[in-house]
């Protein structure tokens, strides 16, 4: 019976030139919206690849000059030597010359290399936060502030309507086609008089309503994954890449997860056995409320709960962190002293070491300031990982930056790293511009490699999102179950 | 007649349980926006102005040293706001509040507070602009989709046609009736927005702040009218009041999710942005090769040597009695003012041509050109970042030039030992910024302004000539 009954709906839905209408509609809208953030992911792996081709260049012509340099040195020293008849040379090692084989030139600027953030198998489905957040840095031994300030340029209007991405297409979109194919699933046979008769047959209220609701989800759930996956395939993707399928996996569950509690919505909508035109407003004004109201007024609830302190004042602290520094910059010099018993006092250049306590000094006195503000965002966060349940758009839209890879967990984890690598690279060049020792093989100096996170934690993370989602689904359809059974066919 | 037809409407829908309900939920959320984003105002501009004061102390107190360590320490810059940003927040979520001032270099804006946000932010903000670009029209839809298609459903509509009423005389007053419920949600709103931007604009800053308030009233009303007479156009023209919910509806929806994202996408493709690291070479290569490519650095600083040496008689940098270190440097100043003046110009200009192609699109879906208005009146727009980011730069300039000068005068070339006190540090004026006035906001947009009266005044139009030849059956 429920194929019969699917089979003449299928018939009826593809005899309506507005339904095949949407639906291709909705099948284009997701080819360009596909295309639309593969250009950005493009742009990005174009960027990425510029920037390894400067590193590379720029190493390897510093290497080849801090080589000839060393060559020179050398036979400098075996000159000298030779003149001194092969008597043992003086104690004191000379300052290195401030240039190419210089530990403090090469660690604070010329030496720089980037740590890159290369976006994930399927971030052309979701640009997420990923036109905001940085995707490279250009490290330096510096205090971190000056090297993670650098932005990617984008038009701000841009940035506050937001971006087409499938991701805009399935929260925003989706739900609406699923309401304009459902909202008169049974209202409309009631006021066509056909339910009546329909029901004369041996068949139950439930069957039909199963049958009408199964055949609109695999129409609209195919259209949706086959014109994403076609759109996936002639972007260039590569089907290759690690963990693409797990997250292709994760990404039709969690769509899955979500047009089921809206067909369970349409159904529940459709059991109270209102008209058709009370059911449409009915359900968009839910639609409004779960898309569009209460992400908006989170967002005040947000900043109004855990206000995240003003970056005015971060730059004050920063400010006066760096005044003071300069201020008691030989006190401090005086101190550095006192802790690296190890350093080459002869050897070693005053500003160096005037410039790494003062960083050191700035570093202690911003520690608090940072944490004042990734607490508080850790706490917004928190809070949104707690409300998100308010809305399936707010789980959607986390499950699916979750799987992109990006959304914040992704980047705040790249971020992590870039702070590990800093501390690796200061602690190749520190020991070396205090004992004044050269360096020379710039290609050799630690590089950044990006560490994805472990499946688990991506699976994880989207998990909650899905149970969010099913576990309203069951209560809405059982609800509606419930009232179909009182359901009043006539009058 | 027209009144009675609008008093008719308008009682009508007062008591309607629907519009009760959904017009007090639009006009709490209203007040909702209006008050945080009031409470957000006041926050920001005490703590700009606390900051500014505290920037101003740090440099007037930092002790003796060369003027060129100064002028590497530099001052930063806040951006300031108009009070009226309490309705609109516009870019500024996405815009950096900050700007380092100093020497060398024009920096980019930093802390972008969107960066400081959970990703609830993309789907969209509640601020009184969106409350009005996006619930309102929602609501004008509900109120008005029925209006021709209800009545004729009913039966109504042949029978007040029969009396001998005008069928435009019917819609006129139709369309007054959904302006008076209207009003009844929006004037009580408009009082106390315009009472919260009395208490909050500063003695004397209130006229200004009235002059932006009224254009951005009444770009507001325009809107809302569009929308009215194209709900009654749809309602007169379809076969059923459910037709023209769904037709409206899907309207509204394209106007105000799909238009802006698609309309943004197309301009970027039609004018793409270059990345910043693209940017930075392009900066590079013309610091390094001259703005012409064939007048490297060390070619430049020759020639300025040999002049220099000629103007004050003598052979040598010894001999010279100013520091021409100092020269020199102000010299790449203004050198390097001219490189960053080029690119930064032909980026904002391609940030501005990627809005006017945006804004194109105003013309099909009216909440492009209305956002760009509203922003502009609030004083959130890109032109006020520009402005703004102008004067920053010419501040900027002024106080490296001053820095150099000094040195120039007061010491000799290679001397980095020299300090100048606290009488140099008291010779820059404080920074001060007044934004731009209502009179630049509407020359800026006046294409907006007009897209938006085009279309009122084609709608208007369409109105009556669909009520003159309206379906009775």
């Amino acid at each position: 019976m429920l194929t019969k009954i699917m089979k003449y709906e299928w018939r009826n839905l593809t005899a309506d030139w507005t339904a095949r209408l949407v639906i291709a509609l909705f099948g284009g809208l997701i080819l360009f919206a596909v295309w639309n953030a593969k250009s950005w992911v493009d742009f990005q792996k174009q960027t990425l690849a510029q920037v390894r081709q400067e590193e590379s260049t720029r190493l390897d012509s510093l290497q080849t000059l801090a080589r000839k340099e060393q060559a020179r040195v050398d036979s400098m020293v075996a000159a000298a030597a030779v003149a001194r008849n092969g008597k043992a040379a003086d104690h004191k090692t000379p300052p290195l010359a401030w240039g190419v084989r210089h530990p403090g030139y090469a660690g604070n600027w010329a030496g720089s290399r980037y740590a890159a953030l290369p976006p994930g198998p399927l971030a052309a489905f979701a640009i997420g936060q990923s036109d905001m957040n940085p995707y490279y840095f250009k490290i330096s031994a510096n205090r971190k502030e000056l090297f993670m300030g650098a932005r990617e340029l984008e038009n701000p209007v841009k940035l506050l309507v937001g971006q087409f991405d499938l991701a805009f297409v399935i929260i925003f979109l989706y739900p609406l086609l699923i309401l304009a194919l459902s909202y008169n699933l049974v209202s409309s046979e009631r006021e066509g008089g056909t339910l009546a008769m329909l029901l004369a047959q041996p068949l139950s209220l439930r069957t039909l309503v199963f049958g009408k609701i199964g055949l609109r989800a695999l129409v609209i759930l195919l259209t949706g994954l086959v014109f994403t996956l076609v759109a996936f395939a002639f972007s260039g993707a590569d089907f290759s890449a690690p963990g693409l399928w797990l997250q292709l996996l994760l990404w039709s569950v969690a769509v899955t997860a979500y047009a089921a509690l809206w067909f369970s919505l349409a159904m529940l909508v459709n059991a109270v056995g209102k008209s058709s035109a009370t059911n449409a407003v009915a359900l968009a004004a839910v639609w409004l409320i779960f898309v569009v109201v209460i992400p908006a007024s989170l967002n005040l609830i947000l900043s109004a709960l855990h206000p995240v302190p003003s970056r005015v004042q971060f730059v004050q602290a920063m400010r006066e962190a760096t005044a003071s520094a300069e201020a008691r910059a030989s006190e401090l010099m005086a101190k550095y002293y006192h802790d690296h018993p190890e350093l080459s006092k002869d050897s070693v250049e005053e500003f160096l070491i005037r410039r790494l306590a003062m960083i050191q000094d700035i570093e202690t006195a911003m520690a608090p300031v940072y944490e004042r503000f990734e607490g508080q965002l850790a706490k917004q966060q928190a809070l949104v990982n707690r409300l998100q349940f308010l809305s399936p758009a707010l789980m959607l839209q986390r499950a699916l930056y979750a799987i992109a890879g990006t959304g914040p967990e992704r980047y705040q984890h790249f971020v992590r790293q870039v702070e590990c690598y800093h501390q690796t690279w200061r602690e190749y060049f520190t020991p070396r511009i205090l004992q004044n020792v050269a360096v020379v093989n710039y290609t050799e100096t630690p590089a950044f490699r990006f560490e994805e996170e472990p499946p688990a934690a991506l699976a994880g993370r989207a998990t909650a999102g899905f149970v969010g989602l099913l576990l309203p689904t069951f209560v809405i359809g059982g609800a509606a179950l419930r009232n179909y059974q009182r359901y009043r066919v006539a009058g | 007649m027209i009144f009675t037809i609008a008093k008719k409407e308008f009682t009508e829908m007062l008591r309607d349980g629907r519009f009760r309900w959904s017009a007090g939920i639009v006009f709490v959320l209203l007040l909702a926006a209006l008050l945080a984003g009031w409470r957000h105002y006041e926050d920001v501009k005490a703590q700009h102005l606390q900051a500014q004061q505290a920037e101003r102390n740090l440099w007037l107190n930092q002790g003796s040293k060369n003027p060129h360590s100064a002028a590497h320490y530099g001052v930063y810059a806040f951006k300031p706001k108009v009070s009226l940003s309490a309705v609109d927040r516009g870019l500024e979520p996405y815009l950096g509040v900050a700007v380092w001032l100093e020497a060398h270099r024009q920096n980019q804006f930093q802390f972008r507070p969107a960066e400081d946000a959970t990703p609830v932010q993309r789907l969209g903000e509640l601020t009184a602009a969106t409350t009005l670009q996006v619930l309102i029209p929602l609501l004008i839809v509900l109120l008005a989709f029925s209006a021709f298609a209800g009545e004729r459903e009913q039966g109504t509509l042949r029978q007040l046609l029969s009396l001998g009423l005008r069928s435009k005389t019917l819609a006129l007053g139709k369309a007054l009736g959904i302006a008076g419920a209207l009003s009844v949600l929006l004037l009580p709103a408009a009082i106390v927005g315009a009472i919260a931007l009395l208490l909050a604009a500063e003695s004397g800053a209130a006229a200004a702040e009235f002059s932006r308030l009224a254009p951005l009233t009444l770009s507001y009303l325009i809107y809302f009218g569009v929308f009215v007479f194209l709900a009654l156009i749809i309602s007169a023209r379809v076969s059923s009041a459910r037709v023209a919910l769904v037709a409206l509806l899907g309207f509204w929806f394209v106007n105000c999710f799909l238009a802006p994202r698609v309309m943004a996408s197309i301009a970027k493709h039609a004018h793409p942005t270059p990345s910043a690291f693209a940017f930075q070479d392009a900066l590079d290569r013309d610091f390094r090769n001259g703005l012409d490519g064939h007048n490297p650095y060390d070619q430049r600083r020759k020639e300025l040597q040999t002049r220099v040496l000629a103007q004050y008689g003598v052979d040598s940098l010894a001999a010279l009695p100013v520091n021409f270190d100092a020269i020199a440097m102000q010299e790449g100043e203004k050198y390097g003012n001219l490189v960053f003046d080029k690119h930064f110009n032909r980026l904002f200009d391609t940030f501005e041509k990627q809005n006017r192609v945006y804004a194109l699109g105003g013309l099909a879906a009216p909440l492009l050109a209305m956002q760009s208005l509203s922003m502009g009146f609030t004083g959130t727009d890109f032109m006020h970042h520009r402005d703004f980011t102008r004067a920053a730069e010419d501040y900027r300039r002024a106080l490296v030039e001053l820095m150099n000068k000094d040195m120039e005068v007061n010491s000799k070339t290679g001397d980095w030992e020299y300090k100048a006190g606290p009488a140099l540090w008291q010779g820059v004026p404080a920074f001060a910024y007044t934004a731009p006035g209502v009179g630049r906001v509407l020359q800026h947009h006046a294409g907006n302004f007009a897209v938006l009266l085009i279309l009122f005044i084609a709608t208007g139009a369409a109105c009556f000539l669909a009520a003159g030849r309206l379906k009775i059956a």
